[in-house]
């Protein structure tokens, strides 16, 4: 019966050249969208590799060069794209692709999308996770108000329950052939995106275990939607109110909610401004050591400190350069500055993200939102993890080049001296390890619990709905 | 008051009025009969200028539907099967609005004098048309033709799903307006209320007039007779409503 | 008809709860906006009271060095405030952004520059974040005006008018109408105005409870609201072209649902897709590798051919005290790098310009596809908060920067020890505080009045061709095929 049922529907959609059109419109929509993503994702990738690959040559091309010399020239670390944000780009428009290294100085990358793009940034950019997470809901709302709750009200649903079909076997099949529409666009969405990637990059980059992943979620999440369709119009009094509840369940989930929320976050939560917090951190910084500063009373103290260890008065009988400890030592205490002042930050990120996830625990659009994220490689906390990657091969180039210019080269090397190009080589580039995927999720279990429980609510919802049509409790 | 003068009608290949005389003077009560599909609506449509005809003239106190639409219906009132309101409004509501509609400002006594002259108590009259009984939409309906005080009232089946007392009632009512000089074309499938409340009758089948009776002439078992002779004899034309 | 409708439309929207709550939401997430927007401001005001208190204490420690006779601090026996370079440092002049007093409509804006800048000599006027710092998962679900006016104008419209049409023709209320006015197109346009109306009332309080909140002028207000109502009785024509033809509530629901998501999410989204995915590939080489590598090549350089690139850039200086000496003095040789760095930063201005000049054409061309962006565009550029908005500062910042720079050089250049007064001179002078001025306006609000124009005509067009299809409007399809 339910197989039957649902071929009856697929049947309905297929005859009326409306609804066909609609459903073409959107796998088109779907394909395109998905395709030009992935288009978009390799052709960044190839740009990424291609600016890494530069700064590395520029790198080696200044050959031999005094270690803080070049700690000063520094590096640029390029922001690869998330190991899968040719499905869901997330929050990657906003994130500053370049971030500079440097002795003395750590920031944020500069140059995000968003502040390049101009005004239409404000937008968000229809990918695969943003068709399948707004878009096809959308789709499925209506094709259920106009299924299922049309059905009760021209009473083709009591003309059903007459002939012996239980309510939840008709409820059962709507459900069953709305999921299986949108499990047809999920699969549609990945199709075109593997056939994009296989024309264009061969599936080199491709993490399959977070595509499952991703699959997987947005199949749970469709699962929803449907339900709560099917629910809807067996709870409503009308199609027409089914089709206006859900609309509005839409526009305040999609819409006001997530806005409401990450307003409310940034008001009971608020980040300093890029002023204050600079000012902060060099305040802090000054009251630490200066490696370029000979008065400063901390690096004296070191300097009489390295002298007696050396059993020499003055720093020119040294065997090694104190300057590159100098520099080591204000390196250290730059290093604890930032960590306290951007350890706080990052506190009140977390802050507003727990804000955030107790809202997806009740909104499941801004839970698969979050998960889609975070499995896809394009949340904030990739981004936080990239900067904290990125920080520590600072620390350890600047720490190799300081240790260089203090222990390296001859003993009476003058102020000219200059570590080879070897040395230069030797140190690694930037690499960026993204992390497991089953790390990466690990923060969003609450999120994946809500779309489990949301599933488990909402298929419940049915059956009542459909026990209460039984009962007559409802008109139909 | 009301002309069809060899009016036909087609929708693509089905025609659905054909030939069509019919002529309701002030004063008269015109019956239609007929089964489904007879092309009963389609005749109330064309005096109301919703439809053109293909051919033949439709008039409606001289004036022609189709060239003066607005013209024609100044002289008409018009009560369908369900009378359709604004269910947000009040009873007493929609008719203030409806009268204004047509150019009618009407004071709110005299507008709860109409209610009440249809059958609607005071109570009822302000209540949202929303908890209304389709009896109370349909003395809705009626105190907005007695309202607009045209010489021709169209009621197409305005008996159907009336409980019997509201039916006597808006039999009652129709009884007063034609004895008040109006010409009054009503489609309905009761034959005794036809009987009883028409001076002339017509028997419609396949778009066609197959039958004009006068009511007087007639008894109600030889009218339904008739009418079953009409409905049961061969077609040879399609059919609309 | 239009003095039955509105009475008749207001007292529906009283007796239905959807409608008066879609009513109150409005104006209250419009409040919500409103309020976001006027911590926007006050955040970025705290901003400039912080940079100005730490300008000031700056000028009081150097004023403290004046008056004890001492170079600088004791600690840091280089530093020297008789030299330009460090008058400049100590003087810690910002050059500050005042926001517009309707800044707070477009709060969640992009906007990639900073509120205060300091003219350090050193300092990279396009090496700057803007001057929030934003979690990225949050800052992208802010409530502004902007997106409570475009995105959900609409919707309150849809709310409103959701039944016009669809329902007189399910119910076949307009064949009662038609009988009694006539004609059924009159009523339908005056049920749209009237909708239209009571959405411009809701429009209109929130935008001028906006101008309030933020002190606008005249002018200012005028413009945010001729603005929000013109795009107001454009959705209220867009709500008529589906009222025209629509059979049924949910084909009308449906009609509206899908314009809004066409024009709202849709096309927006395929904009959006095109500006971004311009920059997705572009990682900044010009502005990071290229100009790194032109910075040390600049300090590879012979110090004459640094001198006479910096005499070419400023010729007067070959007339001051250094300048007619044969050798380049002491202390000097630091300057001569400036002409290089100046021509390095002009360089990547340019190029960031004519970036940010495509961007903004490009907006302004999608403006004329979808109404919603073309109010977006219209309204950031009358908040003076966004990208546009930023580059404008930035090119105020570098224009202040390269005098400053011109100051240090011309300073140095004299050879004289400089004091107290020329200190106090150049806190005093320092550079006028940029101040936002709406410009390009005219192609948005012109698309707006396209667009409002296009969608009233098209509908009052649809209404008739309904009318001669149908005879007087009350025919439909289930007329012709019962």
């Amino acid at each position: 019966m339910t197989s039957l049922l649902v071929r009856l529907q697929l049947t309905t959609w297929r005859r009326d050249p409306r609804l066909l059109g609609l459903l073409t419109a959107m796998a088109l929509l779907l394909t395109l969208a998905s395709s030009w993503a992935t288009a978009d994702d390799v052709a960044r990738r190839t740009a990424q590799q291609q600016a890494a690959t530069s700064a590395r040559a520029e790198w080696l091309e200044r050959g031999a060069d005094h270690p803080h010399r070049r700690a000063h020239y520094g590096d640029f670390v390029f922001r690869p794209a998330g190991s899968l944000a040719r499905l869901d780009r997330g929050v990657q428009a906003q994130l500053g692709k370049v971030l500079r290294i440097e002795a003395h100085r750590q920031g944020t990358p500069l140059f995000s999308d968003a502040s390049q793009a101009g005004t239409v940034a404000r937008f968000a950019r229809p990918d695969a996770a943003f068709l399948l997470q707004l878009v096809v809901p959308l789709l499925l709302i209506f094709l259920g108000a106009t299924g299922l709750a049309a059905d009760r009200d021209a009473g083709r649903l009591k003309l059903a329950l007459i002939q012996g079909a239980s309510a939840r076997t008709v409820a059962r099949g709507h459900f069953l052939a709305l999921w299986g529409l949108g499990l047809s666009l999920l699969a549609l969405v990945v199709a075109a995106s593997l056939g994009t990637s296989t024309a264009l990059d061969g599936f080199t980059t491709l993490a399959w275990e977070r595509l499952a992943g991703f699959m997987l979620v947005h199949a749970l999440f469709l699962a929803i939607v449907s339900a709560a369709v099917v629910a809807a119009a067996l709870w409503a009094r009308s199609a027409r109110s089914a089709l206006l509840v859900l609309l509005a369940i839409w526009v305040v989930a999609t819409a006001v909610l997530p806005r409401a929320m990450g307003s409310t976050a940034n008001t009971l939560y608020p980040l300093p401004s890029q002023d204050a917090f600079q000012a902060a951190m060099q305040a802090s910084r000054e009251a630490g050591p200066d490696g370029h500063n000979p008065e400063d009373e901390a690096i004296e103290q070191r300097k009489q400190e390295v002298l007696d260890e050396y059993g020499v008065t003055s720093v020119k009988d040294l065997p090694i350069d104190f300057g590159g400890i100098a520099m080591q030592m204000d390196e250290d205490f730059g290093n604890e500055v930032w960590d306290t002042h951007h350890g706080e930050l990052q506190a009140q990120f977390e802050r507003q993200g727990e804000l955030m996830t107790l809202a997806a625990l009740v909104n499941p659009f801004q839970a698969i939102d979050h998960i889609s994220m975070a499995i896809t490689g394009t949340d904030l906390a990739h981004d936080l993890d990239f900067q904290a990657q990125a920080e520590r091969y600072r620390r350890g180039l600047v720490h190799a080049l300081n240790h260089e210019h203090a222990y390296g080269g001859p003993k009476e090397r003058g102020a000219s001296w200059e570590a080879t190009p070897d040395f230069f080589a030797g140190l690694d580039a930037f690499e960026y390890a993204p992390p497991r995927w089953g790390a990466a999720i690990q923060h969003r279990t609450k999120e994946l619990w809500s779309l489990v429980v949301w599933t488990f609510l909402a298929l419940l919802a049915i059956r009542r709905g459909a026990a209460r049509l039984e009962r007559s409790q409802r008109p139909c | 008051m009301l002309q069809a003068s060899s009016v036909t009608r087609r929708f693509g290949t089905l025609t659905a009025v054909q030939d069509l005389d019919l002529s309701v003077a002030p004063g008269e009560l015109f019956c239609l009969l007929g089964a489904n599909g007879a092309g009963k609506t389609t005749t109330i449509n064309l005096f109301l200028g919703f439809l053109t005809p293909d051919s033949g003239t439709v008039t409606v106190g001289g004036i022609e539907p189709s060239v003066d639409p607005k013209g024609a219906r100044r002289q008409l009132a018009y009560i369908s099967e369900n009378v359709a309101l604004y269910t947000q409004l009040t009873g007493l509501e929609n008719i203030r609005l409806f009268c204004q509609m047509g150019g009618r400002r009407l004071d709110d006594h005299t507008l709860q004098a109409l209610l009440d002259r249809s059958g609607l108590s005071p109570a009822q009259m302000n209540r949202r048309v929303s908890n209304y009984s389709k009896g109370m939409r349909q003395k809705v309906g009626l105190a907005i033709a007695y309202a607009r005080e045209t010489g021709a009232l169209l009621l197409d089946e305005p008996l159907s799903g009336l409980d019997p007392a509201a039916a006597s009632d808006f039999c009652s009512e129709l009884a007063r307006l034609r004895a008040d000089g109006a010409a009054v074309l009503m489609t309905t499938h009761d034959l005794f209320r036809a009987k009883e409340l028409a001076g002339t009758i017509g028997i419609m089948r396949a778009g066609r007039m197959v039958e004009v009776v006068d009511a007087s002439t007639i008894g109600a078992h030889d009218l339904e007779r008739l009418y079953l002779h009409h409905m049961r004899a061969p077609t040879e034309l399609g059919s609309a409503t | 008809m239009l003095s039955l409708a509105l009475p008749f439309e207001l007292r529906s929207l009283l007796r239905n709860r959807v409608g008066i709550t879609a009513v109150l939401a409005y104006i209250v997430i419009g409040s919500v906006a409103i309020a976001m927007g006027a911590r926007h401001v006050s955040a970025w005001e705290h901003a400039l009271d912080e940079a100005k208190q730490a300008q000031e204490a700056s000028v009081a420690e150097a004023s403290g060095y004046f008056e004890s006779g001492k170079p600088g601090p004791e600690d840091r026996s280089w530093v020297d405030l008789s030299k330009p370079r460090w008058q400049n440092e100590y003087a810690a002049t910002r050059v500050v952004r005042d926001p517009g007093p309707l800044a707070g409509i477009a709060a969640g804006s992009i906007d990639p520059a900073p509120v205060a800048f300091q003219l350090r000599s050193r300092a990279d006027p396009l090496a700057v974040a803007g001057y929030r710092i934003e979690n990225p998962e949050v800052a992208s679900g802010s409530v502004d005006l902007v997106f409570v006016l475009t995105m959900l104008t609409p919707l309150l419209i849809g709310v409103l008018g959701l039944e016009i049409g669809g329902r007189d023709r399910e119910e076949r209320i307009d064949r009662l109408v038609i009988v009694q006015a006539g004609e059924v197109r009159g009523w339908l346009v005056a049920r749209v105005v009237a909708v239209t109306t009571i959405a411009s009332t809701a429009v209109a309080t929130v935008c001028l409870a906006a101008a309030l909140v933020g002190g606008a002028g005249f002018s200012a207000s005028a413009t945010l609201l001729g603005m929000a109502l013109g795009y107001t009785i454009l959705w209220g024509g867009l709500l008529l072209v589906v009222a025209a033809g629509a059979p049924t509530v949910r084909v009308g629901a449906f009609g509206f649902g899908a314009l809004w998501t066409v024009l709202c999410v849709l096309l927006p989204a395929t904009v959006a897709e095109i500006g971004v995915g311009r920059t997705a590939a572009d990682f900044a080489i010009g502005e990071t590798l290229d100009a790194r590598a032109q910075q040390w090549s600049a300090y590879d350089q012979d110090a004459e051919v640094r001198v006479q690139a910096l005499y070419a850039r400023f010729p007067e200086l070959q007339e001051l005290p250094a300048g007619l000496e044969e050798m380049l003095a002491p202390g000097l040789s630091r300057h001569t790098y400036k002409a290089s760095q100046l021509e390095r930063l002009e360089a990547r201005h340019s190029a960031r310009l004519q970036q940010e000049a495509d961007a903004r054409q490009f907006a302004t061309r999608a403006s004329w596809l979808s109404p919603p962006i073309a109010l977006t565009v219209a309204l950031e550029r009358v908040a003076g908060v966004g990208p546009e908005a930023a580059s404008a500062y930035r090119s105020h910042v570098v224009e202040a920067f390269t005098d400053r720079l011109h100051w240090i050089v011309v300073q140095a250049w004299t050879l004289e020890p400089l004091d107290q007064g020329t200190f106090e001179d150049l806190v005093a002078e320092g550079p006028a505080p940029f101040r936002w001025r709406p410009i390009g306006l005219a192609s948005p609000a012109a698309a707006l009045l396209v667009w409002l124009l296009a969608g009233w005509l098209f509908a009052m067009f649809r209404l008739v061709r309904t009318e001669r299809r149908f005879g007087m409007g009350a025919e439909t399809s289930r007329d012709r095929s019962s």
